[in-house]
């Protein structure tokens, strides 16, 4: 006997999928292939004259040393972020977990940052790190510590990390707080009644079940830092000093929508989408083999 | 929590009282810019109370 569901209609069933398939063709294919045909142009500022030339826009792109430096930023941006933000999602998730009493009030507050806008978060931190007005700059300053993310590159890439992180704790925090709660409690306790402490049970037990939530985590976040941050860094730093925070992201910004180099923007952003597609095959290739459903 | 050990819970609390106290400090600097004047919100240091300017 035939167990799946059959259409018998010979159109009821792509009429179903038409919906999904229009949305992803008008909203994605259509998009993706203007970009990769543009990336093959080269236009005048006004797009009035439009030329055909292969792939110089590529050729003149690998050549830029600052586009070379773009990349080596992104990645030092997006491994921070997605391994600082997991990791105190985590750990604090883990202590949310544990404790019984204020529990919902702890969970509440830390929830917040999720529902505060990108740009919104960078002019939040702003207030506390701006070089002259700002609360935790007149700390460090007291103590002795000269804080100018406008002059200083590294404190420009420490401060959109901060703000990066601290606006995905919340939504990394939720995620983790489910992973651990279906994990069985009938497995600590007899790990514990088997003289497991609470490091013990931690690394061999509950980290192993959380591989999943980790896993669809490390994804996430690698797409977040490379896309949704934009908003951030066009906020907080605009990609300055001397392009010393200018992700891939918003290099592509910067050079098509300001500088109005749109070919070579649009061959940046096919960069971009070849990375980001290779990343996500490299994770679900090699970093899934190791996860336990 | 599978014993009761009230140094783990202590500990517990602090991490993450010190957590909520991050995460929420740029939530509570900016409400309390938004109550304050634009003199008051450009003073260094900033008044960390919140003010009457909020209407």
């Amino acid at each position: 006997m035939e167990k799946r569901v059959v259409f018998k209609s010979p159109w009821l069933p792509y009429a179903l999928v038409a919906p999904q398939l229009i949305i992803t063709l008008v909203f994605f294919f259509w998009p993706a292939s203007q970009a990769m045909y543009w990336s093959l142009l080269i236009q005048d500022a006004f797009a009035a004259r439009t030329q055909f030339v292969w792939f110089d826009n590529f050729r003149d792109l690998f050549n830029d040393p600052r586009y070379l430096a773009s990349f080596q930023i992104t990645a030092v941006f997006s491994v921070l972020v997605t391994f600082i933000g997991l990791a105190v999602a985590l750990l604090l998730a883990v202590f949310a977990d544990r404790v019984v009493r204020g529990a919902r009030v702890y969970k509440t507050l830390l929830i917040w940052p999720y529902a505060v806008a990108a740009a919104v978060a960078a002019v939040l931190w702003l207030f506390l790190l701006n070089p002259t007005l700002g609360v935790v700059t007149h700390l460090l300053r007291a103590l002795g510590y000269d804080w100018n993310y406008l002059l200083n590159a590294r404190q420009a890439l420490i401060l959109i990390v901060i703000t990066a992180v601290w606006k995905q704790i919340s939504y990394n925090f939720l995620f983790f707080l489910a992973g651990l709660q279906s994990v069985p409690k009938s497995l600590i306790e007899a790990a514990a009644i088997d003289g497991a402490g609470p490091a013990r049970r931690f690394w061999t037990i509950i980290f192993p079940m959380l591989s999943p939530t980790t896993f669809f985590l490390l994804v996430v976040n690698i797409v977040y830092a490379f896309f949704d941050t934009f908003a951030i860094v066009d906020a907080a730093t605009g990609g300055g000093p001397v392009q010393a925070t200018a992700i891939l992201v918003f290099k592509v910004y910067q050079d098509g929508v300001q500088a109005l180099d749109l070919g070579g923007s649009a061959a940046q952003s096919v960069v971009l989408m070849a990375i980001v597609i290779a990343l996500t095959v490299i994770q679900f290739r090699f970093v899934e083999r190791k996860v336990q459903y | 929590m599978v014993e009761h050990r009230p140094i783990g819970s202590i500990v517990s609390h602090l991490v993450l009282i010190a957590g909520v106290a991050i995460v929420a400090l740029p939530l509570y600097v900016g409400f309390v810019a938004s109550t304050l004047s634009f003199d008051q919100v450009t003073a260094v240091p900033m008044q960390m109370t919140p003010g009457t300017h909020l209407l």
